[in-house]
């Protein structure tokens, strides 16, 4: 067995490092890294068996990581273990994800008993239904009810359901309408937040699909999910964890 | 304006002693006359502008301008109507005071006092609130579970691996903790005291951090002992670490100095780590930037009025904070 550590406080890591010597001996750790994106590079090229993931790291976080690494490696995707430093509101996501996570400062017997769980699991949880459930923002309690999106000196108003989809570009938005796009200075993440629920679907880490604009579910050989949608031309790549949310019935 | 009811004691005896004033002075009436002008005229214009100044201005304090015009207002309706309220109470006919123009003089000069009075105690109220404020700040901060949580697992992981460091941290925190304690006990505290606490903060910070941590603290010798309100320049530093540098993958270096120049004070908190001001002036996720920033440009300007506060990031990347503050 093959493990793969990420924290940023490397003293952390080192001691989640000699807690799993402990715990679990015959454990080899591949590697030790400091960051979300060497995880995920060091999920690919080692292929490890458990990947332990810190949740607060620079760049990209625990969550984002362990998305990447199941959309890269699919069905080799090492088991994720979350290691969190004490946060109610994230423990309380953790448990109602049913997601393996242990707690800073990590010690033997309760890393004992995450190893035991681990060692005994005959099929692997539903990783994408926990990342999904993990990677959604809360709602607004106020949905918006229409996309104001500012031109020059005019502020444009598109209703709701003539939005096909919002693609994320960095900092800004983009709002696709069968028409054409409108740039919205506003990160995705803080968008989607306030749309009314149930109208609105990520699909990708940088797309919010209209569910109404859906037309159909495209796989292809490799297993990968695209959608094709009423009011445009271009397919939409889904990620593999919400691929699960377009299977047939 | 807090506290009515000592506002209306202080504002009776003030009237009192104006009516012995006049009357010892010679201004003309008996005393009994004097005393029903002047408790007549007060309180009218401390009805006036308590009562304008509560609808207009219920949580803060008014602008200087529309404030100067409140009094005026208020000093000529105090004048002509309590004057009016006095000569009807005494059953004479409407004087304005036994000598108008005098009155008047009398009226301005006592609400000039007057006003001078509780805008100094407002304010003397107002900068012991931010006091408080700040010291529950730090308090805060320092039993932050995220912070206390975050060294404590450090701790337990340097005692296995290296006891000699995991002493050094402990030490740091000591120092950390120990000068916040003091800071939040106390009304001013010096450079010397500041810099020592950001030097035990940035030090236990740095064990957590590792190599992702750099920073540099300048305090020449000649101003370690200028005052500074307690705790000013942790919550900066502690922005900058949050917003700044651990967000960034390689880390950074955080620079506190203090120098003078042309009989101010400068002090300065930079950072080299991910400046975007749009994340830190709206408080973005990690919300409380905004506020970090807006608490400490009101406490310093409370504390001196005339000081200049400055934020934002860096052409070159980063984030900077520059306080002057006249000396």
């Amino acid at each position: 067995m093959k493990a793969l550590i990420a924290d940023d406080e490397p003293l952390l890591a080192i001691a989640l490092k000699s807690a799993l010597a402990e715990a679990w001996p015959e454990l080899e750790i591949g590697a030790v890294v400091p960051n979300g994106l060497q995880a995920v590079e060091a999920a690919e090229r080692l292929k490890p068996e458990v990947a332990f993931l810190d949740i607060q790291m620079p760049g990209m976080t625990g969550l984002e990581a362990a998305e990447e690494i199941v959309e890269r490696m699919g069905d080799a995707q090492p088991a994720i273990v979350f290691v969190t430093a004490y946060d109610e509101h994230a423990l309380k996501a953790f448990e109602l994800a049913a997601a393996d996570y242990v707690l800073k400062p990590v010690t033997v017997e309760r890393l004992a008993r995450t190893v035991e769980r681990l060692k005994r699991r005959r099929s692997d949880p539903d990783i994408a239904a926990q990342l999904r459930q993990l990677l959604a923002v809360p709602r607004a309690a106020q949905p918006l009810t229409q996309i104001r999106a500012g031109t020059g000196n005019t502020v444009r108003m598109i209703p709701l359901e003539e939005v096909c989809y919002f693609q994320s570009s960095d900092k800004y938005t983009t709002v696709v309408t069968p028409d054409g796009e409108v740039l919205l200075r506003m990160p995705l993440k803080d968008l989607v937040g306030q749309l009314p629920g149930g109208r609105f679907q990520q699909i990708h880490r940088g797309t919010v699909v209209n569910l109404a604009d859906i037309a159909a579910a495209v796989r292809d050989e490799t297993g990968r999910v695209s959608l094709q949608l009423r009011r445009r031309k271009e397919r939409l790549p889904v990620s593999r964890i919400y691929s699960d949310l377009f299977k047939a019935m | 304006m807090q506290g009515f009811p000592f506002a209306l004691l202080a504002v009776a005896v003030f009237n009192t002693v104006i009516a012995v004033l006049l009357t010892v002075v010679g201004y003309g009436g008996s005393f009994g006359e004097n005393l029903v002008f002047s408790q007549c005229i007060g309180f009218t214009m401390l009805l006036l502008i308590q009562g304008a100044w509560r609808t207009f201005w219920p949580t803060t304090k008014p602008p200087l301008l529309p404030f100067l015009g409140l009094i005026a207002a208020a000093v000529v309706a105090g004048w002509l109507g309590g004057s009016l309220l006095a000569s009807f109470t005494l059953g004479i006919p409407w004087t304005a005071g036994r000598n108008a123009w005098a009155a008047f003089a009398v009226t301005v000069t006592a609400g000039a006092a007057g006003t001078w009075f509780f805008w100094n105690r407002h304010r003397a109220a107002e900068m012991e609130r931010q006091r408080i404020e700040a010291q529950l700040k730090a308090l805060q901060s320092q039993i932050e579970p995220h912070f206390l949580f975050n060294t404590l697992a450090n701790l337990d992981a340097l005692i296995q691996t290296d006891p000699g460091r995991a002493r050094a941290m402990l030490g740091h925190l000591n120092d950390y903790l120990r000068a916040t304690l003091a800071a939040t006990r106390r009304e001013s505290s010096t450079l010397a005291d500041e810099f020592a606490l950001l030097r035990g903060y940035l030090e236990v910070q740095r064990v957590r951090m590792g190599e992702r941590l750099r920073f540099r603290l300048e305090l020449p010798d000649a101003l370690a002992q200028a005052d500074l309100p307690p705790m000013l320049l942790q919550p900066l530093v502690e922005n900058a670490l949050k917003h700044g540098i651990e967000p960034k993958v390689e880390g950074g270096e955080v620079m506190v100095s203090a120098r003078e120049d042309k009989g101010r004070l400068l002090l300065e908190v930079a950072d080299t780590g991910r400046g975007g001001a749009s994340d830190r002036s709206r408080g973005g996720e990690t919300a409380g930037t905004g506020v970090g920033l807006a608490n400490v440009r009101e406490r310093l300007a409370v504390t001196f009025p005339g000081a200049q506060f400055e934020a934002g990031p860096n052409p070159a990347g980063g984030y900077t904070v520059r306080l002057s503050i006249p000396r």
